[in-house]
């Protein structure tokens, strides 16, 4: 195997890994979710982050409330240019529970790991709770709210 | 096919007398029944009653105080009628919604402000004042219940 395809595969089983128990049918669709957020968050994707969200998704930072796609992007466009920079965003599944077929509840331990960091810093833990929902056979972010938790 | 009940024929079953304020301006007959849950959440606070308050939720339901996730009705019950019998005796919360999102007809997201009121006081501390995120569902009966409650500390603005 070349080196690139094995970093690739290495890469996919690290991805796989991060389901947890949450691998099979529609409640592995909807962990996705959370997984596209996340990689997106990693890459400093702006724009990527905010099509994970449906058109008027709502995401509370601080002590905003963000509720739509455009203000999510520009909200993190400021912030992956300046104070988030380089951050990575810790996750690992908690529990994801389908309300209908096509409507699910995600909860995850997470937190924002420091630039140059590889593990959360004490008092960055947080509990991530994720609505999600299909839409045209897409499992989209309605909305994301985060907690601090002493972890 | 699917039943449908006022919101003020819901608090009235819930002994409950209907506050038209707390509505904000999410008035359709529709967001108005959404809003009873959390109506009756604060009238479970200000009952200090745990059994009716853990009612309010699906059977499943899931809330996280502080650091614990609480993940079913038993769990809530327990948890609340010891908060009730300690710490969050006398307690009461205040608040009131910002949104609401219908995701499927029998499936809405509500957004609210807010916080706890602990006993002597007679507003939300700062350190206590929050956003909350509600998953409220009908499964069928036409009485709207919480299906999961999380907040995260943010400032009441009114």
């Amino acid at each position: 195997m070349s080196a690139k395809a094995s970093k690739l595969v290495a890469g996919a089983k690290e991805w796989a890994s991060y389901y947890g128990d949450f691998t099979q049918g529609e409640e592995a669709a909807a962990f996705t979710v959370p997984l596209r957020a996340r990689a997106m968050w990693d890459a400093g994707d702006a724009e990527g982050f905010a099509d994970v969200f449906v058109e008027n998704g709502s995401f509370l930072v601080g002590d905003q409330q963000l509720t739509s796609q455009s203000e999510i992007r520009d909200y993190m466009k400021a912030a992956f240019a300046g104070g988030l920079a380089g951050t990575t965003f810790a996750q690992e599944p908690v529990e994801v529970k389908l309300l209908t077929p096509d409507v699910a509840l995600v909860i995850t331990n997470g937190g924002i790991v420091a630039a140059g960091a590889t593990e959360l810093a004490p008092g960055a833990s947080t509990r991530d709770v994720w609505i999600t929902a299909k839409q045209d056979g897409v499992w989209q972010l309605v909305s994301l709210q985060t907690s601090p938790v002493k972890g | 096919m699917s039943v449908t009940i006022k919101a003020s024929e819901l608090l009235a079953d819930a002994g409950i007398v209907e506050d038209v304020s707390y509505y904000r301006s999410f008035d359709s007959e529709d967001e108005k029944a959404v809003l009873t849950v959390p109506m009756k959440i604060t009238a479970g606070w200000a009952r200090n009653d745990a059994d009716f308050f853990a009612s309010i939720f699906v059977e499943n339901g899931s809330l996280l105080m502080q650091d614990t996730q609480l993940t079913s009705r038993e769990q809530i019950r327990e948890y609340m009628a010891a908060g009730f019998r300690g710490g969050l005796k006398g307690a009461q919360v205040s608040g009131g919604p910002l949104e609401i999102k219908f995701l499927r007809d029998n499936v809405a997201m509500v957004i609210t402000e807010g916080g706890i009121i602990l006993a002597g006081e007679s507003e939300i501390a700062p350190e206590r004042q929050i956003r909350a995120t509600w998953i409220i569902v009908d499964e069928g009966d036409g009485v709207w219940k919480l299906f999961s409650h999380q907040s995260s500390p943010a400032p009441y603005k009114g």
